[in-house]
């Protein structure tokens, strides 16, 4: 028995249970090793990376938007443009069709009745059309249908309690957004520029400093089952924080923009040119743009709202849908368009500062000696150039020829420089290139050079008055600044630094200011000759540098349009800052930019160089304030007021003054006029205002003060009465007033100069 | 060589560890001791690895529909309870020479409710394959499996030597037969799979001469190319859903929507490598939340490859091939040859299923409804699976005792 049991298993047939089933067993083992193979196939290699397609079935990425960095004025805290937390409201489709599916026993509510209750409901809170919620909640693939973006606050409280109320909690949501607000309006509106709908800076500075203002978005990755609801297994999940964005600190001071907005605004409904108005203050030591002005300039908060008068524009254009739409875009991108910077304008005579310059410098000229004649009128190359003076203005020497303006002189300097040094200047001016600021967008100039990068001698002769070459507002006034910082080419910038939110400055931007192109002594030579050489510029108190220009646009010719502008630096003794101004063809009867851009020029500098923190350095004392003589015996504040220079008036017979006009505090002239009542005197606007306009200075004061009446003298530079009149006065001629009533006068010079 | 078709008592076998014999002498220890130990240790820590396993594939899904995250897992541990002491029981006390006398009676019986459950069954999700007896769920496919081993193992060492030829192996495969097409009476294809499987074990034990395999396996292979490279049409004339399912096999991902036949199988599959080497960890797996559908059930090796990682996998898998080369080792050492061929027919069966299982979770195979033993929800199958491997622990004490 136990050997033939043994040969069972032992006689190495390959028929035996034992032999058969080691063999089942190794094929068992070897398909076993397959499958452990195909296993590390798929878990190990994952070819197909099947891993990440899971991770993006059970994971929903959310983006937590960085907050933008704020824009900040000069000093560091005026905020000029903010982000704020808002909230979207979108619906899921997908979900409505589902919550639809799992009431239909109990409560049997299709998915087009819920889909329409909510659409009545979102359209009334958010005054959205119904039928566009219904057409966005039939995407029932969808769980991501924006209803409306940045809900106002009672919106968003609405919509939370209206899905509160109804359990919606699964179908509408709201997620967080920022949204960017100018807390200023329009101010600095063309600078500034705007972003769009999902925070990307599209004009302005939004646009160039946007990779320092948006931050990085930060990422909320949550695993959640095939249901929705979260898991808390936290496989997958991470959280990556926003980065917010870095404020940018500007270089605007926020009271010179504004009093620059102020003035081009007034002048531009003064002079309704056909363009614009414009306005640039530089500082002259580091180029650092104090204000950036456009008038008209446009909201930014509804950056897509035509303003009132591109709207006019709009409206009066006449054309199809589609040609009314193109030119309503057409309008918009106008609008936007910072034009300091992305348009060219012939600079006219105030080029002549550079003429002067080259001249100088090169030793082509001397300051003292040299002499020009002029005729009216010279030829050049065949071609007759008038000055603007047509009776000619005689021999002149190097100052006389800038303060009169006077082309046919320039022409000579021009030809006494020659092609070749004139073309070295107007590269080393920046004439031939942008001039590097960070103004999103800006263009190159237009000029004539021929192959061997001279100017013919034609060109030379009117390049040399400014006109017949076009360049950007912000390219000439970076290189005139030269004259006013002693030979140095600065770089204009409206962006100084980057600061964080506790604010710790993260970067400055530092800009070329040691690139010397003409001398000190030659800056010297041109700002003395151009000291108060234009009256209507000038600033009482203060001696200012100031080259009017009225230059022809010779590419809308036939007609005869003009660009009015007027360049001065300031204070003449040690120039802190350069304006520019230009009114872009005034209509207003005046197109001399001593008579249109230079008044804009004083009334804005009259405000700013005080601001600045720059002392007047002589003082007019033409105005004086009002005492209070309330209570005071009439013997006695008569007495006060005449030792005082001013006239006094008493009315009433009583002993003591119970009421003055003007009243205590008021600025008055210093020729004024004050009036004292006493018991039983009646006061009454019983002074009727005379008419004082077109009257020299001294006739109109005159009139007003001996109307009993008190004046302001606006225009009047260091008292000089000659050759003005007034242009406006603040009461109207007939009004009737108080007594003592302070009326203003603005004077203009009459400056026959372009 | 035993000519006869009674009892055939094995040799005593000198290579024999002593350890053991000393152990037999020591009658406290002989339930424990006699059994084949490594056997029973891979089958206790499969169970409890199971059990876990159960626990953590289903408690989102049970919390989801009942409310209650231990569900499953309760019902699964107690049935494994019950198991291990049924299998404990039947180790101990069967003399499986009791089964041998049962074995066509049992056949028949087993055959006969296949039969008749497509007619008298319940239908779940769609197929007539259950029995519920006292609010259980009983499928009898199962039993069939077990009693088909059992009819086989008795048939072929009464016939042994007639089994040589294709003439004497006719009759049994007519009664395997006669079990797949049961089988397929109720669409249940995976049982026809595993049982006509068994079947090609058992022939291949029962000694039928090797050139009859290759003919069919060659044969089949042949087959199974022809059609998948130039037999799209025939197989769309002939069964129309087995291209679709040839289809879903080849791209489960395009079969994802609609009837979401490919969603299975496609989340399986990323289940399965999202586990990397290490895996997600012991119930972090994502998957089961409510992406892979009934995790407890035939894909609960998905889940466990992606909390446990492929180190998890070949964990188990080496589990699984302990306890089929045991299971060879017990048939070596059978008494006889029924035994013999009982213990390599039940451990065939088991493993068989194990790697259709496998083949199926990795998508290696067309999708079919294959549990994995030890592991997959369903508490008939485990007290039946136990109940076996408690037989095949009894024939390897029984082989101690005659050694002794």
């Amino acid at each position: 028995m136990a050997s033939a049991s043994k040969k069972i298993t032992t006689s190495g047939s390959s028929r035996t249970i034992a032999a058969r089933g080691r063999v089942a067993l190794i094929v068992i083992l070897v398909f076993m090793l397959l499958l452990c193979v195909r296993f590390a196939y798929l878990m190990l290699a994952d070819p197909a990376d099947y891993r990440t397609a899971a991770l993006d079935q059970y994971t929903s990425s959310v983006t937590i938007p960085a907050k933008r960095g704020s824009i900040l004025a000069n000093d560091g805290t005026t905020e000029l443009a903010v982000s704020a937390t808002v909230y979207n409201c979108f619906i899921s489709p997908a979900d409505i069709k589902s919550v639809a599916e799992e009431s239909q026993n109990e409560e049997d509510i299709t998915r087009e009745e819920l889909l329409n209750n909510i659409a009545d409901g979102l359209a009334r809170i958010l005054t959205v059309e119904k039928s566009e919620i219904i057409e966005k909640g039939n995407r029932t693939a969808s769980k991501y249908q924006i209803i409306k973006k940045f809900l106002t606050e009672t919106e968003e409280a609405a919509v939370r309690a209206f899905i509160s109320e109804n359990d919606y909690e699964t179908i509408i949501h709201l997620e967080e957004t920022t949204k960017r607000y100018y807390r200023y309006g329009s101010f600095a509106s063309h600078l500034l520029g705007f972003t769009g709908s999902d925070n990307q800076g599209l004009s302005g500075l939004e646009l160039t400093y946007n990779e320092y203002l948006a931050g990085v978005d930060g990422r909320s990755i949550k695993a959640a089952d095939a249901y929705g609801n979260e898991l808390d297994s936290g496989v997958g999940s991470s959280y990556i924080p926003a980065t917010n964005g870095l404020n940018v600190v500007t270089t605007v001071d926020w009271t010179i923009q504004n009093t620059v907005e102020k003035y081009i605004e007034q002048a531009y409904i003064e002079h309704m040119p056909k363009g614009r108005v414009e306005c640039i203050v530089m500082d002259v030591t580091n180029g650092e743009l104090l204000a950036s002005a456009i008038y008209p300039s446009y909201d930014l908060n509804n950056y897509n709202t035509l303003s009132p008068y591109y709207q006019g524009l709009y409206d009066s254009y006449i054309g199809t849908v589609d040609e009314r739409s193109k030119e309503r875009t057409r309008l918009l991108y106008e609008m936007w368009n910072n034009t300091i910077a992305t348009q060219t304008y012939e600079p006219g005579s105030t080029f002549k500062i550079i003429t002067s310059a080259i001249a100088l410098e090169e030793g082509k000229i001397s300051y003292e000696n040299s002499s020009f004649s002029c005729v009216g009128a010279t030829i050049v190359a065949g071609t007759k150039i008038r000055c603007h003076k047509t009776s000619g203005h005689g021999t002149q020497t190097f100052s006389e020829a800038i303060v009169n303006s006077c082309n046919p002189a320039f022409i000579q300097i021009g030809g006494a420089i020659g092609n070749s040094i004139f073309k070295k200047y107007f590269d080393e001016f920046g004439y031939t290139q942008t001039s590097g600021s960070d103004i999103a967008g800006e263009v190159s100039s237009i000029y004539y050079a021929t192959e061997n990068t001279q100017f013919e001698t034609l060109e030379l002769a009117v390049y040399s008055f400014g006109q017949t070459f076009k360049v950007t507002p912000l390219q000439h006034l970076r290189a005139v600044s030269t004259v006013a910082n002693g030979g140095y080419l600065v770089v204009p910038h409206a962006v100084k630094a980057l600061v964080d939110d506790n604010g710790n400055v993260v970067k400055t931007f530092e800009y070329e200011t040691d690139r010397q192109v003409i001398s000190t002594e030659t800056c010297d030579k041109i700002i003395t000759a151009l000291t108060n050489s234009t009256k209507n510029a000038a600033v009482s108190g203060y001696n200012v540098v100031s080259k009017t220009g009225t230059s022809e646009k010779r590419d809308t010719k036939p007609e005869n349009d003009y660009i009015s502008s007027c360049v001065t630096f300031a204070p003449a003794e040690d120039p802190k800052i350069a304006i520019l101004v230009l009114v872009d063809d005034p209509q207003g009867g005046q197109h001399f930019g001593s008579a249109v851009a230079a008044p804009i020029v004083s009334n804005i500098l009259t405000e700013v160089l005080p601001h600045l923190g720059i002392a007047p350095n002589h003082s007019a004392d033409t105005e004086t304030t009002v005492s209070g003589y309330v209570g005071q015996s009439v013997a006695n504040a008569k007495t006060l007021i005449e030792n005082a220079g001013l006239k006094c008036i008493v009315r009433g017979e009583g002993e003591t003054v119970i009421e003055q006009l003007p009243a205590e505090g008021t600025v008055i002239s210093t020729n004024g006029v004050v009036i004292l009542y006493t018991e039983g005197a009646e006061i009454s606007a019983n002074v009727k205002v005379p008419d004082v306009r077109n009257m020299s200075p001294t006739a109109a004061i005159k009139a007003i003060i001996n109307s009993n009446l008190n004046v302001s003298v606006k225009g009047i530079f260091n008292g000089d009465y000659t050759n003005c009149k007034v242009v406006s006065q603040s009461v109207l001629a007939g009004e009737y007033v108080l007594p003592g009533t302070v009326i203003e006068l603005e004077f203009l010079y009459d400056e026959a100069i372009e | 060589m035993a000519s006869t078709h009674t009892e055939q008592t094995a040799a005593p076998k000198e290579q024999k560890p002593k350890k053991r014999v000393r152990v037999n002498q020591n009658r406290i220890y002989r339930l424990i001791g006699e059994v084949d130990r490594p056997l029973l240790i891979v089958i206790i820590a499969l169970v409890c690895i199971g059990s876990v396993m159960i626990f953590s594939a289903s408690y989102a899904v049970a919390e989801s529909r009942f409310g209650d995250s231990y569900y499953f897992a309760r019902s699964q541990v107690g049935f494994a309870v019950v198991g291990i002491l049924a299998m404990a029981l039947v180790a101990r006390i069967l003399d499986y020479r009791v089964l041998k006398r049962f074995a066509y009676i049992f056949y028949v019986i087993a055959l006969g409710l296949n039969f008749l459950v497509p007619f008298f069954g319940e239908t779940i999700n769609g197929a007539t394959r259950w029995f519920v007896i006292f609010g259980l769920q009983f499928q009898p496919s199962e039993l069939l499996k077990f009693a088909l081993v059992l009819a086989c193992a008795t048939y072929i060492s009464n016939h042994y030597s007639e089994m040589r030829t294709l003439k004497g192996s006719l009759p049994l495969v007519a009664f395997t037969g006669a079990a797949a097409a049961a089988t397929l009476l109720q669409s249940h294809l995976s049982a026809t799979i595993i049982i006509c499987l068994l079947m090609v074990v058992m022939l291949w034990l029962s000694g039928l001469k090797g050139f009859y395999f290759g003919v069919v396996i060659g044969a089949v292979a042949v087959l199974a190319i022809f059609l998948l490279t130039f037999g799209r049409g025939i197989i769309e004339a002939l069964v129309p859903q087995a291209l679709t399912r040839l289809e879903v096999w080849e791209d489960p991902f395009s079969f994802m929507g609609g009837e979401g036949k490919g969603w299975q199988p496609a989340q399986s599959l990323y289940a399965i490598s999202s586990g990397g080497f290490w895996g997600l960890g012991l119930g972090q797996s994502n998957q089961k939340h409510g992406y892979l559908p009934e995790p407890q059930n035939d894909y609960i090796f998905a889940i466990l490859a992606e909390e446990l990682g492929f180190f998890g996998v070949i964990c188990v898998i080496v589990l699984f091939g302990v306890l089929a080369y045991r299971g060879f080792h017990v048939s070596r050492n059978a008494p006889n040859r029924f035994s013999s061929m009982l213990a390599m027919g039940i451990t065939a069966q088991i493993v068989i299923q194990v790697m259709l299982n496998l083949a199926v979770v990795t998508n290696t195979l067309p999708s079919t409804g294959i549990s994995l033993p030890f592991f997959s929800y369903g508490g008939t199958s485990l007290i039946i699976l136990l109940a076996e491997m408690g037989i095949v622990l009894s024939i390897s004490r029984y082989s101690f005792i005659e050694q002794g």
